[in-house]
C-alpha cells in the first residue's frame, strides 16, 4: 500500500514540476498575445477537463505505444518502452492536468493591471525584467494555486493511469488503482485506510488553494 | 451473451440488461443490495460466498471458458517461448481479481515460469482488456480468452447464481447453456 502511495507522490511531484515549466509560457501567451488560432489553443488546453479520462488515456497509450512515432523514438533512444512505464505515466499526467496549471496562471496574469506593465515599460525595463520583477511576483498566487491543483489532481488520477500504466506494482501501480484493487479483493480495512490517506491529502491541498486565494483577494482589496 | 440476450428479448418481450464488470466488483455490488437477477462469474469463490451469505437462490455450472496465449496474432501453446527477450510486455488480467489471470498464474507457477516472466507483465482489469491490448499491438503477447478448446492452456468454469426467484430469470438460465448445465449440490436454500 505504501509502495503505491509513494509512486503516487513521485508522479504528482514530477508532473507538477514539469507542468509549472510548460504551463507558465502557455499561460503567458494565452493571457497577452493575440494570434490566429488562439481560441483553438485555449480549447485544446481545456479539453482534459471534459474528456473522459479513459478516452484521454487510450489516446495517449496509442500515441506512446512501441510502434508509434513517439513511442518508437523513445524506445530507440532509451532502449526501453515508454508505454507501461513511469515516464509514460508522467507524460499522460502532464496532459491530463494541463488545464489545472494553465488556467489559474492565465487568470492571475490577466488580473495584473495594465498600467503596471506600462509603468514598467516607461521605466525602461526589458521584457525579461518585466516578467521577472513585475509579472511573476504579481501572479505568484496563481502559480501556487496551479502547483497545488496539479499535484492534487494527479494524486487523484485514475482512468488515465489505468490505461497508460498497466498497474505494474512498484512501477506504475498508483494509490488510486491499489485502492480499486483492494475493494475488488474485499480487503476493506486496507481500502479504508488508503482512502482516508488520499482524502487527507486532497483536503490539505485544497485548503492550501483556498488560503492562497483568500490572501490574493485581500491584497486586491487593499490596493 | 449479447446475441443470446437479444434473442431472449424478442422471444419474451422483455429488456435484458447486461452489466459487465469484474467478479469482485459485481460481488461487492450484490452484497450492497444491487438489484440484479442473475450473477455470472468465471469464478468459484464469489458464487459460493454469495450462497453462504444467503444472497443467492441457487448456483449452477453453466459452461467453460478457454485461456490461451497470443504472441501478436499467433496463438501459441509452448509457454517457454515467452521468455524470449524480443517479447517485452505481456498483458495478463490482474491475477488477484480476475479468474483468467488467476488461472494463468497457476499454470505459469506450475511450469516454473512465473518469476521469470513477472517483470514483463502489464496488468489488465480483465481478460478481454488483455486481449484488446494484444490485438492493438500495445503489448507483444498476452493471456487471452480463446473461442475454442484447441490451444487452450487452461479451462475456467463459468458459474451462475440465481439471485432472485424470478420465473424469467430461470428461463434465461435454462437457455444459457442447456447441455453442460449442472446444478451444484447443496446450494439451494
Amino acid at each position: 500500500m505504501f509502495e503505491a502511495l509513494f509512486i503516487s507522490l513521485q508522479l504528482a511531484l514530477a508532473t507538477t514540476v514539469i507542468l509549472l515549466l510548460i504551463a507558465l509560457p502557455l499561460a503567458y501567451v494565452l493571457a497577452f498575445k493575440a494570434f490566429p488560432g488562439r481560441t483553438a489553443m485555449e480549447v485544446v488546453v481545456s479539453l482534459p477537463l471534459v474528456l473522459p479520462p479513459t478516452v484521454l488515456g487510450y489516446f495517449v497509450l496509442v500515441m506512446i505505444a512501441p510502434d508509434s512515432v513517439l513511442g518508437g523514438a523513445w524506445q530507440s533512444i532509451f532502449d526501453r518502452s515508454l508505454a507501461f512505464s513511469f515516464s509514460g505515466m508522467v507524460f499522460a499526467s502532464v496532459l491530463y492536468s494541463l488545464p489545472f496549471a494553465v488556467q489559474p496562471m492565465q487568470q492571475a496574469l490577466r488580473a495584473i493591471p495594465v498600467n503596471w506593465l506600462e509603468m514598467a515599460q516607461t521605466q525602461g525595463m526589458s521584457a525579461k525584467q518585466t516578467l521577472l520583477k513585475v509579472m511573476l511576483p504579481a501572479a505568484k498566487g496563481g502559480v501556487l494555486v496551479a502547483a497545488a491543483l496539479s499535484f492534487a489532481h494527479t494524486m487523484g488520477e485514475f482512468g488515465v493511469v489505468l490505461m497508460v500504466g498497466g498497474s505494474i506494482p512498484g512501477e506504475t501501480k498508483v494509490a488510486s488503482i491499489a485502492l480499486f484493487d483492494m475493494v475488488e479483493m474485499q480487503q476493506s480495512d486496507q481500502a479504508w485506510m488508503l482512502a482516508l490517506i488520499l482524502l487527507a491529502v486532497s483536503f490539505v491541498m485544497l485548503s492550501l488553494v483556498h488560503a492562497i486565494n483568500q490572501r490574493g483577494f485581500d491584497v486586491g482589496a487593499g490596493r | 451473451m449479447q446475441q443470446k440476450s437479444e434473442a431472449f428479448e424478442k422471444e419474451h418481450h422483455v429488456t435484458v440488461r447486461l452489466i459487465a464488470g469484474s467478479t469482485g466488483r459485481l460481488y461487492n455490488q450484490i452484497m450492497q443490495g444491487a438489484p440484479f437477477d442473475l450473477f455470472i462469474a468465471a469464478d468459484d469463490e464469489r458464487p459460493s460466498l454469495l450462497m453462504r451469505r444467503h444472497k443467492g437462490e441457487a448456483r449452477f455450472r453453466i459452461g467453460q471458458g478457454h485461456l490461451g496465449v497470443k504472441v501478436g496474432k499467433q496463438v501459441i501453446s509452448n509457454l517457454s517461448m515467452l521468455v524470449n527477450p524480443a517479447i517485452q510486455h505481456i498483458a495478463i488480467a490482474n491475477p488477484d481479481v480476475a479468474p483468467f489471470g488467476k488461472s494463468a498464474r497457476v499454470v505459469l507457477q506450475h511450469q516454473g515460469l512465473w518469476e521469470a516472466l513477472k517483470p514483463k507483465f502489464v496488468y489488465a482489469q480483465n481478460a478481454m482488456q488483455a486481449a484488446m491490448m494484444v490485438d492493438q499491438g500495445l503489448v507483444d503477447a498476452g493471456f487471452v480468452p480463446l473461442a475454442s478448446q484447441q490451444h487452450a492452456i487452461a479451462e475456467i468454469d463459468y458459474q451462475a447464481v440465481l439471485l432472485r426467484d424470478k420465473a424469467l430469470a430461470k428461463v434465461w438460465l435454462a437457455n444459457l447453456a442447456k447441455p453442460q448445465q449442472t446444478r451444484l449440490a447443496g446450494c439451494s436454500r
